[in-house]
């Protein structure tokens, strides 16, 4: 336990330990080691630590200055809409009880490679005109690569299968994930009088979404603004270290300015 | 009657002590076990007010001493800590 309280003095401001630190240990070489000495110690090191810094004015102005630091940004970057489709899966033989889970994420796969192929987002690429200024710059795989990274296809609870295509465009976003949808349905269709043990149907329709997922704006400013108060509880810290320092007086006696 | 600050005051009123002897003295008068941490921080505080001294001393344990200010700052504490006592004792008379 007294390895405790000797760990616990180290945690006291420099400038503090300078000061007592020898009679502070002296003290605790007396006193009979314990929990509840030790926790002591400990608060006294928190209460040493905090004393003499002033969060005040500083924190807030810093808060609010990464607040706004990181909000007015954010506002030069595009906004990016999401339109959702949800699925339904349907059972063809419904006698014959559930879809087994193996089975229906096996076939999804199946279905998202032909649905999703390169030539087909290309299509749509070119179709829609998605990314007409990287179109002029980048190769054409790459812009399949980001359009592909913006397509959500994930389950939405019980049968149920969400699919979303985000683009800075609301009516390029709506229009791309009701094709999707169509093309992911229709092969669902065809596979079933193939035998396939279920099919996909629509649940919701692809609506216009409103509000945009990207940037969130709110989130970033919160995350600014937490920066700020990083930066300004540091700050108080290093401020009250460099106010807080240890003279010897006159006459032999200690003043802590 | 936890106020470490009178606690310590009180304990120094009767002559210079170090640390380990006022935790002791405490304890005997007031029934309070300070903790060394409260103790130290108590000390810490009342050095800064100027209201306790260190008094030189050969051993590693460092003796306080209570000054002038120290003595006035504790007379008015008891002063109102007295007010305080009397007026409840009266009250309770009367309840």
């Amino acid at each position: 336990m007294r390895w405790l309280m000797g760990l616990a003095v180290r945690l006291y401001p420099k400038a503090w330990r300078g000061r007592y630190e020898d009679e502070f240990k002296a003290l605790l070489e007396e006193t009979k080691p314990s929990w509840r000495a030790s926790f002591d110690v400990l608060k006294g090191a928190i209460e040493m630590q905090l004393r003499g810094v002033r969060f005040g004015k500083g924190v807030i102005f810093l808060a609010l200055g990464g607040f706004f630091v990181a909000l007015i940004p954010s506002y030069f970057i595009a906004d990016q809409y999401a339109a959702k489709g949800i699925l339904k899966i349907q059972p063809t033989r419904p006698r014959e009880g559930l879809v087994p889970k193996s089975v229906v994420s096996s076939q999804m796969q199946e279905w998202v490679q032909r649905v999703f192929t390169n030539q087909e987002l290309r299509r749509l690429i070119e179709k829609y005109r998605l990314y007409p200024e990287k179109q002029l710059k980048e190769p054409m795989e790459d812009l399949v690569e980001e359009m592909r990274e913006n397509i959500v296809l994930q389950p939405a609870g019980k049968d149920l299968v969400l699919l979303q295509f985000r683009h800075r465009d609301r009516f390029s976003s709506k229009r791309v994930t009701e094709e999707l949808v169509d093309d992911l349905v229709d092969l669902s269709h065809a596979t079933t009088s193939k035998g396939s043990l279920f099919d996909l149907g629509i649940l919701k329709p692809v609506r216009m979404p409103d509000i945009p997922v990207y940037p969130n704006r709110l989130f970033m400013a919160l995350e600014g603004m937490c920066v700020g108060v990083v930066i300004g509880v540091l700050r108080a810290f290093r401020r009250r270290a460099a106010v807080g320092s240890v003279v010897r007086g006159s006459g032999g006696e200690w003043r802590v300015d | 009657m936890s106020d470490p600050t009178l606690l310590l005051l009180a304990s120094l009123a009767d002559g210079d002590k170090h640390g380990y002897a006022m935790m002791e003295d405490i304890e005997r008068f007031a029934g309070v076990r300070l903790g060394p941490g409260t103790l130290y921080g108590a000390i810490t505080r009342l050095e800064q007010q100027r209201w306790i001294k260190p008094v030189a001393s050969e051993d590693r344990r460092q003796p306080y001493r209570i000054t002038a200010e120290g003595r006035a700052h504790l007379a008015g504490l008891l002063e109102k800590l007295n007010e305080v006592v009397k007026t409840g004792l009266r009250r309770l008379k009367h309840a």
